[in-house]
């Protein structure tokens, strides 16, 4: 029966058709927990450097993080390989209800390698494994595929993930999906899927998930649910989701409007959370979740007829509203529809359609290079064709399907200065210059241009100085637009998402992430609660040191894969725009605010001395002998199981 | 709950608190005279949504 | 004893503000088998999720109960206070008459050979307690029906509005 201690790794060769199970050593679990942590291992461990992420050498990991199934916000599961968009590690999770129903089947981690021969799926069911025919799911788009699989094994309980269209047409952005909405967005997973002709991973289990102590795991999960529900938090995520953030960042001014040219779009009353509420039919959520915080809608479209969907999300609202300077909640609710059924991420095909309506404005293509269509600022029309352009590879569609890096070289050096990305892929929908902390985070992520490896939204409530030096262990100041202390800000939490994610539980319930609602909570404030956890969920005893320590560890791998891949210090830096162009509107805080290079050079040097990193960004040899991260300690990690 | 009891939001620009009255859709902030437009997650639960009106002419473009 | 006092209260389901989270099944599970499997689970709450709808199952510890007029050794009996039907599992046989007969399919089997449902937590039933959507409500049956009625009574509201274009 499995335990998050007794875990089992599948080995899949696709070429082969070949299974081979272990068990998961006690040291991973230890050292990396599960989830994102096991998968940086793997892919650091069985990856060659300059393997071509879209080649059958290319690793697929999937990994649920160590608290599966739990009756809390704890069904994360992490999709982990080299990534198609950056060449950097591609690392990308998401909620739903595939993770507990992956334990159950008596598996925690995934490995596949190789291309089978045929579009093929994996059914995964109580131990066994079985590669299945999926020439008729070729094609299907991203909820029809799992009905179908449903409806083939005649278990509508069966969880999968796919991928849609976008990642068998080899869209390097193409995202893997579970469910109506959930999506592992970033890094291109789908398109890894897609070039090995992996349409799907169904998962089907009856084992039991058991623990050390059950009742101490009842007894946390009570207490959770009844001190959430009595935050301003719980109730404004219940009624708006992730929305709420985009009545905070627009009144502000820091959220990306026409590509990056401006930080606040007037009026916005369509595309702000409220205007979604008359589409609302219900929610929807993840597995053992008390929020339940996304919207399930309907929408009439002249063009696509009704629509069922769920969300949007903070993310939609921002690409397919304010982005594109369209206030318009219909075209936010059909955009959202549209990315999910044909399984795009979201963010980086709104940022590069954004990016390609810009360059045309200024000049730097015209209709020879986008099949004749003329592109404008305010139309939804044109988003629709160009969403699904990219998703098929259809002309002009092609080019920005290949991500930042190659459109660029595609379309002309002048460009690049308005492509907003880092490592290769595109900023979120924030526009982020007031905010030094931010700008750090997104800029040294490990993933390319990204905020879930470590946003200190906090930075923003002005909280008194007293609390953030508890919070952080060292005085920093409560002013946002400061640089000062806001390294240890964003390696505090670099560390702290490493292990919620590794974990996998919710960074928005079970974290500082967007709120410090889990002070209220009193439960997982601390690594000393999240190591309570997980004593009574395996009964190993990790101490919040320790698990600090996982954190770090797992952030230096990761950085470590990139090194290797050969990033360093000058990937880490925000796009040029960033220091050039002062922000032209928003409230009095933050207009006219840009980034101070200098500044930001001691911001990224204090960074990296945090992580025991020299001045290149390359971990120093004391601090990869102290988190075991030597030559011979990784070998020894991964030969466990692939000796 | 009495963290809870007060009717205020707090204004993004100057970080004071803003009393709304109940069930009002405006409040203006008396420290910075910026106007925000207001929505009600729950009746007792005030959120800002948006700006009153742009606060410069570049913001409308 | 009164009727209305053994059969006093109630789990109502209400299937349009259930979001099929699974937080009721895993807790139901934990709580009573000690671990977390749905199949033990006193109560399911069946997703069908391309089509947006949630469905919570449970026992509705019926007044003429199947399971209790099927059993051949009256191994379920009321409880006095809550009225919920529990098994006696000295008594049980073990010989599932009670799983074919039940119409909402809210009785189980375990793997080591037991009997199980619902017995509404001794009257406090954790299910209802940790449900944030209010999908899950415990409540004197002789009410039960309001929630929906209410709710009925506001559609009727709004198409005699668009109606008398009020």
């Amino acid at each position: 029966m499995p335990t998050a201690l007794e875990s089992r790794i599948a080995y899949i060769d696709l070429s082969k058709k070949k299974v081979n199970v272990k068990t998961t050593p006690r040291e991973w679990v230890k050292q990396l927990l599960g989830g994102r942590g096991v998968s940086a291992l793997i892919l650091y461990g069985l990856l060659k450097s300059e393997v071509d992420p879209l080649s059958p050498e290319n690793v697929l990991v999937i990994s649920i993080g160590l608290m599966a199934g739990i009756p809390l916000p704890s069904a994360r599961v992490n999709i982990g390989a080299k990534s198609p968009l950056t060449g950097a590690i591609g690392s990308s999770n998401c909620g739903g209800h595939f993770a507990p129903e992956m334990r159950r089947a008596g598996f925690d981690h995934i490995v596949i390698v190789g291309r089978a021969e045929e579009p093929t799926y994996l059914w995964i069911s109580d131990g066994t494994i079985e590669f299945r025919r999926a020439t008729q799911l070729w094609g299907l788009d991203t909820v029809e595929a799992q009905e179908a699989i449903k409806d083939e094994l005649g278990d509508h309980s069966a969880q999968s993930l796919v991928i849609g269209p976008a990642g068998e047409n080899l869209v390097r952005y193409a995202n893997v999906r579970t469910g109506v909405k959930s999506s592992a967005g970033r890094t291109g997973m789908g398109a890894v899927m897609g070039s090995k002709n992996l349409k799907a991973v169904t998962v089907r289990g009856s084992w039991d998930i058991e623990f050390a102590y059950p009742d101490k795991v009842l007894d946390l999960c009570i207490r959770f649910n009844e001190n959430l529900r009595k935050t301003r938090f719980f109730t404004v995520m219940q009624v708006y989701g992730t929305m709420h953030i985009f009545s905070y960042t627009n009144t502000a001014g820091i959220v990306r409007v026409k590509n990056s040219q401006s930080n606040q779009l007037f009026p916005s009353d369509n595309i702000e959370a409220e205007a979604v509420r008359p589409y609302s039919v219900g929610h929807e959520g993840c597995y053992g979740c008390p929020i339940q915080c996304r919207h399930r809608y309907v929408v009439e479209s002249p063009r696509y007829g009704l629509i069922y969907d769920e969300g949007p999300e903070y993310t939609s609202q921002g690409c397919w509203g304010s982005m594109m300077a369209i206030n318009s909640t219909e075209c936010m609710l059909v955009c959202n529809h549209l990315v999910n059924r044909l399984g795009l991420d979201t963010l980086e095909t709104g940022s590069m359609i954004a990016w390609a309506i810009e360059i045309f404005e200024k000049g730097l293509i015209d209709e020879k290079a986008t099949d004749g269509m003329t592109l404008r600022w305010g139309s939804p029309e044109i988003v629709y064709e160009l969403i699904e352009k990219i998703a098929y590879r259809k002309g002009f569609g092609a080019i920005l399907a290949e991500g930042p890096k190659r459109a660029i070289e595609k379309l002309g050096s002048a460009t690049a200065y308005y492509n907003m990305n880092v490592k290769g892929m595109s900023w979120l929908q924030t526009e982020d210059r007031a905010i030094p902390s931010f700008v750090l985070g997104v800029c040294v992520s490990t993933r390319g241009a990204d905020h879930l490896r470590s946003r200190p939204a906090i930075d923003l409530f002005g909280l008194p100085k007293e609390f953030l030096e508890k919070l952080y262990g060292a005085p920093m100041t409560s002013d946002y637009t400061s640089y000062e202390g806001k390294e240890r800000m964003v390696w505090g939490n670099e560390l702290e998402y490493a292990v919620i994610d590794s974990l996998g539980l919710c960074k928005f319930a079970c974290s500082h992430f967007i709120t410090p609602h889990s002070i209220y909570t009193d439960t997982f404030n601390s690594y000393q609660e999240l190591s309570e956890l997980i004593y009574y969920v395996t009964g190993l005893e990790v101490t919040g040191d320790q698990l600090k320590t996982c954190g770090e560890r797992i952030y230096t791998l990761e950085r470590m894969f990139n090194l290797r891949e050969g990033f360093t210090r000058k990937d880490d830096y925000p796009p040029q725009r960033y220091f050039d162009e002062p922000l032209p509107s928003g409230l009095p805080i933050v207009r006219g605010k840009r980034m101070d290079r200098e500044k930001y050079e001691k911001l990224l040097d204090a960074y990296y001395t945090l992580h025991g990193w020299d001045s290149n960004g390359v971990p120093k040899a004391e601090t990869l002998r102290r988190l075991g991260l030597t030559e011979e300690g990784i070998k020894a990690l991964v030969g466990e199981v692939f000796g | 709950m009495s963290r809870h009891s007060q009717l205020t939001v707090r204004c993004p620009n100057c970080l004071s608190k803003i009393p709304v009255q109940k069930n009002s859709a405006e409040a203006v902030c008396g420290k910075c005279g910026i106007g925000y437009r207001i929505c009600w997650p729950s009746p007792s639960q005030p959120m800002i949504r948006g700006l009153l009106a742009p606060i410069s002419p570049r913001e409308s473009e | 004893m009164g009727e209305d006092e053994t059969l006093g209260r109630m789990v109502v389901v209400d299937p349009s503000s259930c979001t099929g989270c699974q937080l009721c099944v895993a807790a139901c599970s934990l709580k009573h088998e000690s671990q977390v499997n749905p199949l033990y689970s006193r109560i399911r709450a069946v997703r069908f999720e391309g089509k947006g709808a949630y469905i919570p199952v449970t026992c509705q510890q019926c007044k003429d109960a199947p399971c209790q007029s099927v059993c051949p050794v009256k191994a379920i009996e009321r409880h006095e206070e809550t009225g919920a039907l529990i098994v006696n599992q000295e008594k049980c046989i073990g010989c599932k008459a009670c799983i074919i007969v039940c119409p909402f399919g809210a009785i189980s089997w375990t793997a080591d050979g037991r009997i199980v449902k619902c017995d509404l937590c001794d009257g406090d039933p954790l299910c209802v307690k940790l449900c944030t959507r209010e999908a899950l409500a415990y409540v004197p049956a002789t009410t039960a029906h309001l929630k929906t009625q209410v709710k009925a009574a506001e559609k009727f509201s709004e198409i005699l509005k668009r109606i008398s274009g009020v």
